[in-house]
């Protein structure tokens, strides 16, 4: 698992960085298409650009190797310390707590045919939901 | 938990519905595969022709995400009844029927990104779209990875498997009918996903409550433990503060401001983006106006309901300070209490609330990759089959990306969804001002967008670390960034020239924005391509005859019928929890709220018909032009 802060710098150079590849395509377009120049990359400029993504995939390939071993203090902690909560790192439900386990609760054998009734209403209309969109769409489209 | 143990036992007949459900959804998705695959548009809008209750039960369930249920049960659990304001910000929807929804719709734009060529001019407006486009491609990607981990979670915790499985295995049974029917399978699924959920999610809050004791003993409940205060949306702490650990009137006013005023404009907030796409599939502006509103206040309708649920939780077991426990109160008040066969029921409704969120980012996304970036950029002679085939394709490559980051880096995921929150106080304001000022134009959209990126940086992370800023609670840094950021993007739109006219005009002949269009449209009435008219200050509230040019023409209508549509929204949501608990203001708000509705709808429906009818009379025309934007046969 890569770390938290580095994981937020990770987040921030691919997001922004696809974003300015659609920035760049926009404006090679335009300038191709709209201002009809033939060339607006000199082979100098492609260059740049080849060693500068070079660069860039490189240093992401660096910081996620040093994020790698475990319990490695980060260079920039306290600076990227984790603003909410990812949901994906909470902890599981604690059993512990007040809550009690499935098994002591409500006998769910009170109950025996709504398990069967409800589900099947549920079900059957929503067949026939679907049967009847696709007998209203499927032809005319609308 | 922590060895992966399961806590729910399913039977034989559980997962016998839960396998009934999965093959209907998909199905249900797959049997429109031969309209999917007939052009662009269908593979992207459903062909722009479906009634407005089809897109609003797919608003609905974007609404609804696996983690939702989670988040609201944290909200109410930790702040009691007034935590239902946090989810409240679903009120834009209230606002935007009537104002963004309409302009946008009229607008014809395939994406948001589109919406930039057509709005703005020049080489700002493509750069606009150009960033938009990328930014969207991702970000939606990070989305399915983002819930697709969090239905991992939740199969951890009710099966015990490993965490790859609950990924792969349900996101791999949606992308069966996104790949093979486009949005067409999109819309189709929502409708019959977002019904069941609808109706699980009442079931499991009813039976949460009748568990508990019903809505007398739950109030007495919170009365006896000396938490009364819970029972009331409308318990502050203060007026105002800084402390995180208390609850503001001012959090309150700023959601509110927030979601209303939003409503105003375009891209608020994240939800808008898949909105958009529902707006334009929807067959008239009508309809697309309805969709939104539905949609909208079926999810606020919903919030109560799991709200006053979670009291009930609450009152049942008091105390627990694990924000990772009562997170899953909801859940744990359908797999403990529910009979065999309703928990395989609400399991197929946890299934079909992620499928079809993940079924509309893997669609939205493709849309941005295939229109603006492969349509506009890379082969704008593209027929429609090779588009659906590119469609195909991003949508695929969409799938594996989410996989790749939804296993290996969760940390990113994380923080990335934290950015597109972050994002909206920045660029909060210039979203409304694109609608609503002519003056504003696209470099100012574009540097507060970049500006934002930095601001937000810096007073969340940065200057708190370095001790020169304090770390700020939610509305003070909402507040901040949408000052400095306007330092910004102000200077530049008056240092930068005003978009063309002729562009201007155009749009504002199509698209009709409000507010301050003045020079605009008497540009547009010098050229007779807008026709002046003052009757409609003679007609009444009710007023039922509307022509064409009248009903194209903002008027006090329009701001009612918002006005009305805030406050169903706003009585709907205390009236709903209020009744659940019996209270006299719950049946008094809800009656309220339903009559807020049905006076809104008595303003603004025969005005609606009207403008709809002359819309469409145009509309292929109107089409032609933003089609032929983007294959660069006019100047953008």
């Amino acid at each position: 698992m890569i770390d938290e802060a580095i994981g937020k710098i990770l987040g921030m150079a691919m997001a922004y960085g696809v974003s300015s590849m659609g920035l760049f395509l926009a404006y090679a377009n335009y300038r191709k298409r709209t201002l009809k120049a033939d060339k607006i990359m000199t082979p100098t400029a492609w260059m740049v650009v080849g060693i500068t993504v070079l660069a860039v995939i490189g240093a992401v390939f660096v910081v996620a190797q040093l994020a790698q071993p475990a319990g490695q203090e980060s260079v920039v902690e306290g600076v990227l310390e984790p603003a909410v909560e990812p949901i994906v790192d909470r902890p599981a439900l604690d059993e512990s707590a007040q809550v009690p386990a499935a098994a002591e609760q409500a006998p769910r054998e009170a109950w025996p045919m709504v398990g069967i009734v409800v589900p099947a209403a549920i079900f059957l209309l929503a067949t026939w939901l679907t049967a009847g969109l696709h007998r209203r769409f499927s032809h005319g489209g609308s | 938990m922590a060895d992966g143990a399961s806590v729910v036992q399913f039977v034989t007949l559980d997962w016998i519905w839960t396998g009934l459900f999965i093959g209907l959804m998909i199905l249900c998705g797959v049997v429109f595969y031969r309209l999917g695959k007939r052009s662009e548009a269908d593979f992207f809008l459903a062909g722009r022709g479906l009634p407005w209750w089809l897109p609003a039960t797919s608003v609905y369930a974007t609404h609804t995400a696996t983690d939702t249920p989670m988040w609201i049960a944290g909200t109410i659990y930790r702040w009691g009844l007034r935590g239902i304001w946090y989810p409240f910000f679903s009120a834009w929807c209230a606002v935007s029927p009537f104002v963004s929804t309409r302009i946008f719709r009229r607008s014809l734009a395939m994406s948001q990104a589109e919406h930039q060529n057509l709005r703005f001019s020049g080489l700002g407006a493509e750069l606009l779209r150009g960033w938009m486009a990328g930014w969207q491609t991702f970000m939606n990607m990070f989305v399915v990875a983002w819930v697709s981990a969090a239905m991992g979670k939740i199969c951890i915790y009710l099966f015990g498997w490993p965490s790859w499985l609950g990924i792969v295995l349900f996101t791999s049974i949606c992308a069966i009918y996104v790949l093979s029917a486009g949005y067409w399978g999109v819309v189709m699924a929502d409708f019959q996903q977002g019904l069941i959920s609808f109706a699980v999610i009442t079931l499991v809050s009813l039976w949460g409550i009748h568990e508990a004791g019903g809505a007398v003993v739950i109030v007495d409940k919170l009365s006896a433990l000396g938490e009364g205060w819970r029972a009331d949306p409308f318990h502050f702490d203060a007026f105002w503060g800084l402390d995180g650990n208390q609850f503001y009137a001012l959090d309150v006013i700023t959601l509110m401001v927030m979601a209303i005023f939003g409503g105003l404009g375009m891209g608020n907030f994240i939800d808008w983006y898949p909105e958009a796409q529902r707006i334009q599939s929807a067959k008239s502006v009508r309809d697309a106006a309805y969709s939104i509103w539905a949609g909208g206040l079926a999810a606020i309708f919903r919030n109560s309901f799991w709200a006053i649920s979670i009291l009930a939780f609450f009152v049942m077991f008091p105390g627990i300070e694990d924000q990772g426990t009562y997170e899953f109160a909801w859940f744990r008040l359908g797999f403990d209490y529910m009979p065999a066969g309703l928990i395989g029921m609400l399991f197929a409704a946890i299934i079909a609330i992620h499928l079809s969120t993940i079924s509309t980012h893997l669609n939205l996304g493709a849309l941005y990759a295939t229109r603006d970036l492969y349509h506009h950029y890379v082969n704008p002679e593209a027929d429609e089959s090779k588009l659906v085939r590119v469609g195909r394709i991003s949508t695929f490559l969409l799938l594996i990306g989410s996989f790749v980051l939804g296993l290996s880096m969760e940390s990113i995921t994380a923080w990335l969804i934290f950015a597109l929150w972050l994002q909206a106080a920045g660029i909060w304001l210039p979203s409304i001002l694109q609608v609503l000022w002519w003056r504003f134009n696209s470099w100012a959209f574009l540097s507060s967008w970049i500006a934002n990126l930095v601001m937000s940086w810096m007073v969340v992370f940065v200057l708190p670390a370095l001790g020169v800023l304090p770390a700020l609670p939610d509305w003070v840094n909402f507040w901040l960034l949408a000052v400095l950021v306007s330092l910004v993007y102000l200077p530049i739109c008056f240092l930068t020239k005003p978009d063309d006219m002729d562009h201007l005009v155009r749009y504002y002949v199509q698209a009709r924005p409000a507010g301050f269009w003045g020079p605009v449209r008497a540009e547009a009435i010098r050229r007779g391509l807008v026709v002046e008219s003052k009757k409609h200050l003679e007609y009444g509230l009710f007023h039922k005859e509307w022509t064409p040019e009248d009903a194209d023409e903002w008027t006090r209508h329009d701001w009612i019928a918002a006005g009305l549509s805030a406050f169903c929204y706003l009585f709907v949501a205390i009236g709903v929890a209020g009744t659940l608990l019996l209270r006299p203001w719950g049946f008094v708000c809800l009656a309220m709220g339903i009559l807020c509705g049905g006076l809104m709808f008595l303003v603004i429906d025969p005005k609606m018909k009207a403008m709809s009818l002359a819309f469409e009379a145009q509309q292929d025309e109107y089409l032609e032009h933003v089609n032929q934007t983007t294959r660069w046969e006019t100047t953008p």
